[in-house]
Parts: C-alpha cells; structure tokens; sequence
C-alpha cells in the first residue's frame, strides 16, 4: 500500500490506487495509520431512466466490488420518474453486481439505499398532470413508488423497507431517511433520532442519509430541508451526514461540512447541476441573465463517486470519477477523536487550504469576435482568455473558477467596471480532462469606449483591461494577472 | 490647542477663529497633517506668503472679493502676494488695470497697513496673454464695438512688457527674479508665442536665466509658473500641464525649490495638490471658481466634456452648486526648517484641510510623495449608524438627458480628530448570485459642498436604474475615499430585487 498516485494510475488497478492514495493521504497527517475498519463505496442521484443509463451505476458497482467496499450508500434519487420499472433496473443492476447482497470475496455488502424527491414525486414532474389522459401517465401513475414505497421496495430489493431505517454494518450504524412528500425533511427524522440517541451517540461515528442537505451545512441552492434535522443533528457530534439532492460537484471542497456535526455532500451520478453566478452557468430556477454572454455549461459527463474508509481516528473520503478513476480532489482526511470529527470547518480550511496561482508567465489574451450571447442573439464580443490553474500545472491548488474583472481608468480614477465569474470548461471533472485555457466573453456593449483627449503633450485617457484572478471554492483568490491597458 | 486644532479641522473656521489661528501661528503649524508628525517648526516666521492663483479679474466689480483677500493677507502680516497668472480673465488692458488698481489700494506704494513691503510676486497666465481668443472674447465685443478700438487693448496684440510696467510701476521680464526677506522667487509669466514656447507649455531660456542667478542649494526658494508642472501635483491627469521641461530642469538641479502653480483650477480640499518627488510643487487654486478632476459622476470637468459618449448620472456640481462662488487660496508661513501651507476658502472663512507642513531640505523619503502619503493619510469614514437611503428618480444626466435613475443619499464622511474629510465616494453596486457576490457597476461622486470647503449636506449619489440588474438581488455599497484613493469602511443597503425587466 505505498503506491504513489502515478504508479498507482498507471498501474490502473482502481482498488489499489484508491485505497494507497487515502492511506497515503491520512498517513502523511499522522492518522489512519492503523486497521481499516470499513469501507463504504457513495454515489448519489443516479436517476436511472433506463438499462442504457444504469451502465454508469453499474460501472460503480463494479467498482466498489473491486475494491472491497462493506456497503454502498445512496442518498436518494434512484428512478429518476419514481416508476416501479425503473427502480427495478436499479434493483437488478445491483443484484447483478452484488448476487445474495455479497461481493466478489463472499463477504456481505450492505445495500444502504434511501428514497429521494425523484422516487417519491418523479412521475409528476415526468408525466405532470396536465398530462392525465394520457397512456403514459396512466401507466406511471400505477407503478409510482410514492404510493407503494414500501410494497415496491421490498419486492426489488428483497428487504424490509421503512420510512426511517437502521442497519449496522461492522459495528458501524448507518441511519437512513427516506423523502416525505411534501416538505424538504424526513418526516418524524428529529424524533426518530431522539428516540434512539443512547443507540447512536458514542465514541464511534454513525452515518445518517437523507436526501436534501440538512439547511445551514453545505451552502447550495436548490437544495436544503426545512431545518428541523439540522437542530436534531447539532444533538450528535459523532454523526456524519451523507446527503444528495443539489447535484453540486463534489470537486468543490464546501461538499464537505463540519460544524457541530459532519455532513458530506455526494454529487450526482447522472449530471452535475452547476453553481450560478458565472457567465457560463445558471442558477436552476432563474431565469438566465440578459447579459450572460456564454451558454451555461450542462454537465452529464460527470460520474463522481467516493468511498469512505473509516480509521479509528480518522474519515477518508477519496473522490474520484468512476469513468476516468480520476481523481477529483484531495483525499479529505477527518480526523475523528472523543467522539467528534475535527479540523474541516469552512473557517479552518479557509485559513489551511492552498490558494490557486497562475503559473510565472501566465498571460491573458483579448480578441474580438462577433459571436452568440446566451439568447442566441448576434453580439459583438470580446473573448478574455487565460491559462487554467491546475495543481499538475504546478499550482498548490486548482482553481474552483476565476473573477474577470475589467478596470476602467476614467482619467486618474481606477476602478472596477465589471466584474465577472467563470468556471473553466471542464470544472467538474478530473483536472486532467479539462481544459488547459479558459475564456470569459463580454458584450463589447458592456465596457466603456475607450477615449483619448489630447491636450498639448499630455494624453488623458478613458482606457481599460482586463484583471483574472484564479478563486478557490472558499472564495480566497490568487494573484491576479491582467492585460495592459487598451487605449482609443 | 490641541483642541482648538480638533475644532478647526472638524468644524471648519470662520473668519475670526482663523485669524486667532494664525496667530496661534507655531503650535498650531506643529500639528501637521494626520498621521506622524512630519516636523516641528522651529524659530520665528521668516517670511509670509499669500498665495491665488486664478483670479480672472473681469471688471472693477470683480475685483471685491480679490482685494478683501488682500486685506486678509495684509492683515495676516503678508510679505508677498503671488497669484500664478490668469489675471485678467480675457486678457483686455482694463481688466489688468483693475488688478493693478486693486493691489495698489490695498498696498499703496507696495506696502501693508503697517508699513512693510509687500512683495507683487504675480505674473501673466494663458488668459492674461490668450484670452481675447477664447470664446470669441463676448465681453471683448461687448465693451469695445469697434474692432480696432478693441485691438487697442488686447494685451496680446500690444507691447505686454510696457503694459505690466505701467500698470505695477515696475519692470517687466519674461523671467523676473525677486528677493524677499532673503528668499528668492523666480517667477515665469505666460508667453505662447516665443521661439520654443508656441504651445504655451514651457518656459524658454528659465535654465540659462537660473543659472545666472547664483542661488543657495541649501536654502529653498520659490519658483511660480501657471502651467502645473507635468506629471507632479494633482498627478498625471490634471488639465493643463506644461511639456515637462521645467520639472525635468528643476528635477536635474533645483532639488531645492518649491514650485508653485496654477491654471488648472484644481480644489485645495485634494490633498494631491501638494506632490514632491525630486522637488516640490503645489498646485493653487482659483479664487475664481474650482474645477475637479475628470471621471466623477458629479465633477466639473473640462476633460469630462469631451467625453460625451460616457454617461455621466448628474450635472457638473459647479453648475447646479454655483459656479464661480468660492474663492480658495493659501497663506504660507515659512520657518527656519519648514513652510506651513493654510489652505483656504476666504467666501465662507472655512479651512480647507490640515496644513501641509513641508520640511527643508526635504528629507529623502520626501514625506508629500503620493506613494507616502497613501500610507499616513488615514480613511475617513462614515459616522457611526450612517444608512443610505434610496429613491427612484427621474433626472437628467450631465447632458440634459431625463433618466431613470436610483439616488441614494447619505451622510458625509466628515472630518474628526483622527480621520480626514472624504474627498469622494464610491458608489458600486453588488449582485448577489448564488455563491458569489461581484460588482456590475461603479461610479465616483465628489460630496455636494466639496468645492467649498464644507462637509455638512447630505450626499446625493444617482445611479442609473440600468446599472442595477433585473430580477437579480443587489445592493447598493459606498465607500468614503481620501484624497489618495484609500477607502473606508463601507455602508450598503441590503440585498434585495430592485426592478424586473421589462
């Protein structure tokens, strides 16, 4: 197990490099250098349609079979039209994969699956009700898992299913909490945990699944409950929270939470819903800015998944992305003592983590085009491009996106016209699948024309360039970089 | 003092406590400018300066506020009054005449109330000698009819040396050197149309003339032009700059001397007046009307016409303010190891800012440095509970153009014990979308009663409603900024959708 991350990826052998990088990772902290207790492969939001989609869950599987994962979580979203057929796909792929729920060594793997929105209500947003006639409809709204949850669920897995469940796997209890209609919480979840609180707190952790994020923990929109959770979690320190829903990229290192519980945020299988606020991103729900001058970046290339190791003083999680087995970020090393998790609050990784550099050299280009707004629209456009930042580049940390910010020099007064976000094109996916330049467009409409006055020797001028800077997923940015000034 | 000093700066004086400060003379010098001491004065005044530039003299009537200026000088115990040119606003014999007939009935026979000589340190400025052409000279056609009768009294059409000498009854050079009280000046009136000088922006034969003159490398003395002298006070983009060469000569060999300029009108409320780099200079300004530097939402600005295709939220503060009302000068003390600048306005008797207190030789970390001076002015900041308030307007434009615009208005961040007034403000606005928070749209406004010296009205900021975007929440952000563009604390709205979209 002392591999190092290149002969490990070029050994291509997915549970060795998995399992040595972790180890190498938490090792090189001083922890989890003792006997794993357990691993635990996690996917979320594989929103199977079809046996064609299920192929990447399956990869998955295969997987984590190959590396001797004790259990697989999923934290919801399973059938993506929360249809029987579907979650039957769902079902069979995993006994084809695991038969008996064993894996290739014989030993138990523990099926530690959960419903999400999708399974509970997916039928409506597939076939809405407006659609009611229609042979479609009828015949999804007889398989619909929310009206059989449990009669369904316990014919395709082959288990007793209820709302709120318990399973302990090596000694370790994992929790899971199915969606309730209505409301974004798991109903009777603050009483359930309270019920059973001498069952779960302790030295050791335990691992609670629901759906949406717990409301105050990891910051996305589109995603969240109403809160109630969260204050019954704050009751457990030794809890860690495995949760779905948003579809955010597990590349961003906020996936990871820690306040006074832990909760860890595992991506979709199926597609990455971007973060809003970029000029090639959109925020679900909101209608796409007028001056968005890029499209939005749609992201169903991206499979990521993680497996947990659990040390007795310290969580592992490794990402990667199943396809590739890329990585997709530094393995998260929590260390665990006195029955809580440490060190990973936003604050302390704000202050440790590494900030993105460009390299020394590193320049911005600007040209002219007439291209496509967001809108399809003719614009005239001026493209700002600059080099990635990515760590095999040399740069202690990859960049999560970059502030493009023109300046405007309105005689002696310098100041921010326009500043814009960008995420590199490929943001979401292993460093080495993305690009190597990223641009971010501008309207020629949106900066100032630039402007000389000539009086006597002396040149006043309306002039601007462009600043980049590269920006963590904290927010923290490097030394920016930026054009000379463009004059009239 | 102290307290007296906290008083001035923060309330400003009137007349009467000004004059007890003068006379309060050295203590009051000793306290610089925020920040570390620059230098104690030390011994008595050696010399007493008033100092205008720009006074543009139009008809006798015009001249009451300059006379009571020097009334104030004399009173004050002025050795010498220097005005850096731009005496007679269209550069007519009558107008000079007035300027003549107004120093000599204040200074009869070039002497104060007290009996001691007053030194006329003025020369010609670019209206003195071009101003019968700007503007097709209206009042020129007004006054004389007759066009030869008016060619009769054009300075620049006649023997400018006999008309300063018939009017001041003393003798006229295109370089004229003086001693006062031991201190040297060297003064260089306006001359376009010399060999070497066409534009109007240098000073031909000044490095000949200096080299004649034998002066003290450790002494300073005083040099005066109207042009600023390029790329010094008010920094690089300031109207009206000369071609270079006088900075480069006193650059190469005059480290010693203090350079006083004027022409660009600029307000002694920025502290970027006052630059030293391989010399020192100072920028006066008008006691006829200030102007601002370009860029600013609200500035009055002869760059910013030109820039027409730039839309700026409000009219040129001057305009709507009154244009032509505040009257801004300096009085300079001079020490054994220092000069102590006042800077002004005389309409309302309010001071300006903290003296400028300079020290000789300038030590070579040159402690009136932008770059220095951005390290010791401390921000001004907004009062304590300070809130923006917003409305939906519909105004006009620095082009008369009906907008839909938002105004915010705010306290001034006015001057206290330990911070400076804020030179200007910036307005940006921030849009908040998902996880990040980035600016769309920054403007800069100078304060309502920047040009006067005051700090009291309320700020009014108008931002176009095309600034803020549509459907999106965003806020409203103002930083207070000193004169070297550091910034303090802000104070913004809360996020919330202003307007849809149509």
């Amino acid at each position: 197990m002392s591999l190092t991350r290149r002969g490990f990826i070029g050994a291509g052998t997915a549970f060795a490099a998995l399992a040595g990088r972790g180890l190498i990772a938490a090792q090189g902290a001083g922890l989890a250098a003792g006997k794993r207790r357990l691993r635990i492969g996690i996917v979320s939001d594989i929103h199977v349609t079809s046996e064609e989609v299920a192929q990447r869950f399956r990869r998955a599987l295969e997987h984590f079979r190959s590396i001797g994962v004790d259990g697989v979580c999923i934290p919801g979203d399973l059938a993506d039209g929360g249809v029987k057929p579907q979650l039957a796909i769902v079902a069979d792929t995993w006994f084809k994969v695991f038969p008996n729920n064993l894996g290739a060594d014989g030993k138990p793997v523990e099926k530690l699956f959960i419903y999400g929105n999708h399974d509970i209500g997916g039928h409506k947003y597939s076939y809405p009700e407006g659609k009611t006639k229609s042979k479609e409809w009828m015949d999804a709204n007889a398989t619909a898992l929310g009206d059989h949850r449990k009669t369904f669920w316990e014919e395709l897995f082959k288990e007793p299913w209820e709302p709120i469940w318990k399973k302990t796997v090596k000694g370790y209890v994992f929790v899971g909490g199915s969606w309730s209609r209505g409301p974004f919480h798991v109903d009777g979840a603050p009483q359930w945990l309270r019920a059973h609180a001498d069952e779960l707190k302790g030295e050791r952790p335990f691992f609670y699944m629901q759906h949406p994020h717990p409301k105050g923990t990891i910051p996305y929109v589109w995603s969240g409950d109403d809160g109630t959770i969260t204050a019954a979690l704050k009751e457990f320190p030794n809890v860690v929270a495995i949760t779905g829903h948003s579809h955010a990229t597990i590349v961003d290192e906020r996936s990871l939470w820690q306040g006074e519980f832990t909760c860890v945020n595992a991506g979709s299988l199926r597609y990455t819903a971007v973060n809003g606020g970029r000029e090639n991103s959109r925020t679900f729900g909101v209608e796409d800015p007028k001056t968005s001058q890029m499209p939005f970046i749609w992201a169903p290339d991206s499979a990521p998944a993680m497996t947990m190791d659990v040390y007795d003083d310290a969580l592992v999680f490794s990402r990667y992305d199943i396809i590739s087995k890329l990585p997709l970020g530094a393995d998260w090393v929590v260390p665990w003592s006195n029955g809580t998790g440490h060190g990973c609050s936003y604050e302390e990784r704000y202050r440790k983590l590494p900030v993105p550099q460009f390299a020394v050299g590193a320049a911005v280009k600007v040209s002219e085009r007439r291209g496509k707004n967001r809108r399809k629209e003719d614009v005239d456009q001026v493209v700002v491009e600059f080099p990635n930042v990515r760590k095999m580049d040399g740069s202690l940390a990859r960049a999560y996106d970059f502030e493009v910010t023109c300046e405007v020099r309105d005689f002696d007064v310098e100041r921010p016209h326009l500043v814009k976000r960008v995420f590199s094109p490929k943001f979401y996916m292993p460093e080495q699948a993305d690009a190597k330049t990223v641009a971010c467009v501008f309207a020629k409409d949106e900066l100032p024309k630039p402007f000389t006055v000539n009086d006597g020797p002396q040149r006043a001028t309306i002039a601007w360039r462009f600043v980049v800077r590269p920006c963590s997923c904290f927010g923290r940015k490097g030394v920016p970089i930026s054009t000379d000034w463009f004059f009239a | 003092m102290k307290n007296l000093f906290a008083r001035y700066i923060r309330d400003g004086m009137n007349r009467r406590s000004f004059l007890k400060g003068s006379f309060a003379g050295v203590t009051m010098a000793s306290v610089p400018s925020f920040g570390r001491p620059i230098v104690e004065p030390r011994g008595p005044v050696r010399l007493k300066l008033g100092v205008l530039s720009d006074i543009h003299i139009t008809d006798w009537e015009a001249t009451g506020p300059f006379r009571a200026v020097l009334r104030e000088f004399d009173s004050w115990g002025a050795d010498g009054v220097m005005v850096c040119g731009d005496l007679a606003d269209y550069g007519v014999i009558p107008q000079l005449e007035c300027v003549a007939r107004a120093w000599f009935e204040v200074f009869p026979d070039g002497k104060g109330r007290d009996g001691r000589p007053v030194a006329n340190l003025m020369h010609y400025g670019d209206h003195d000698t071009r101003g019968s052409t700007y503007r097709r000279c209206k009042p020129c056609v007004k006054m004389f009819p007759d066009e030869e009768e008016m060619k009769k009294v054009i300075i620049r059409l006649n023997d400018r040396k006999a008309i300063w000498e018939k009017c001041f009854h003393e003798p006229w050079s295109p370089i004229v050197h003086k001693r006062v009280k031991g201190y040297d000046f060297v003064l260089s009136h306006f001359t376009q149309g010399e060999k070497g000088n066409e534009r109007g922006d240098n000073t031909p034969g000044l490095e000949k003339f200096m080299a004649g003159l034998d002066l003290d490398p450790n002494r300073p003395f005083f040099h005066s032009q109207h042009r600023v002298y390029r790329n010094t006070a008010c920094g690089p983009y300031v109207w009206g700059q000369e071609d270079g060469t006088t900075g480069a000569l006193f650059a190469a060999k005059f480290p010693n001397v203090i350079a006083f300029c004027g022409h660009a009108h600029q307000c002694a409320v920025n502290d970027q007046c006052v630059w030293q780099g391989a010399f020192s200079a100072i920028e006066v300004p008008s006691l006829r009307y200030c102007v601002t530097l370009g860029g600013r939402e609200n500035g009055f600005s002869l760059f910013d016409r030109e820039t027409r295709h730039i839309v700026r939220t409000m009219p040129e503060m001057a305009v709507g303010e009154g244009y032509d009302f505040t009257r801004q000068g300096y009085f300079v003390s001079v020490y054994d190891n220092c000069m102590v600048v006042k800077r002004h306005e005389f309409k309302y008797g309010v001071s300006l800012g903290p003296d400028w207190v300079i020290p000789f030789p300038a030590p070579g970390d040159r402690p009136y440095a932008f770059e220095t001076r951005r390290k010791v002015v401390p921000a001004p900041q907004f009062p304590v509970g300070a809130v923006i308030t917003v409305k939906e307007v519909r105004a006009k434009d620095r082009l008369g153009e009906m907008r839909e615009m938002y105004e915010l208005t705010f306290p001034p961040a006015a001057s206290t014990a330990s911070t400076p007034r804020a030179n200007e403000y910036e307005v940006r606005v921030e849009l908040q979308a998902c996880d990040v928070v980035k600016t769309v749209a920054t403007r800069r406004f100078y304060p309502m009663d920047y040009i006067y010296g005051a700090e009291k009205k309320q700020v009014v900021c108008r931002m176009l409603k095309s600034d803020v975007p549509a459907d999106l929440p965003s806020r409203f952000i103002v930083n207070p900024m000193n004169s070297y563009y550091t910034r303090g604390r802000p104070i913004m709205t809360d996020f919330e959708v202003r307007r849809k979209e149509a």
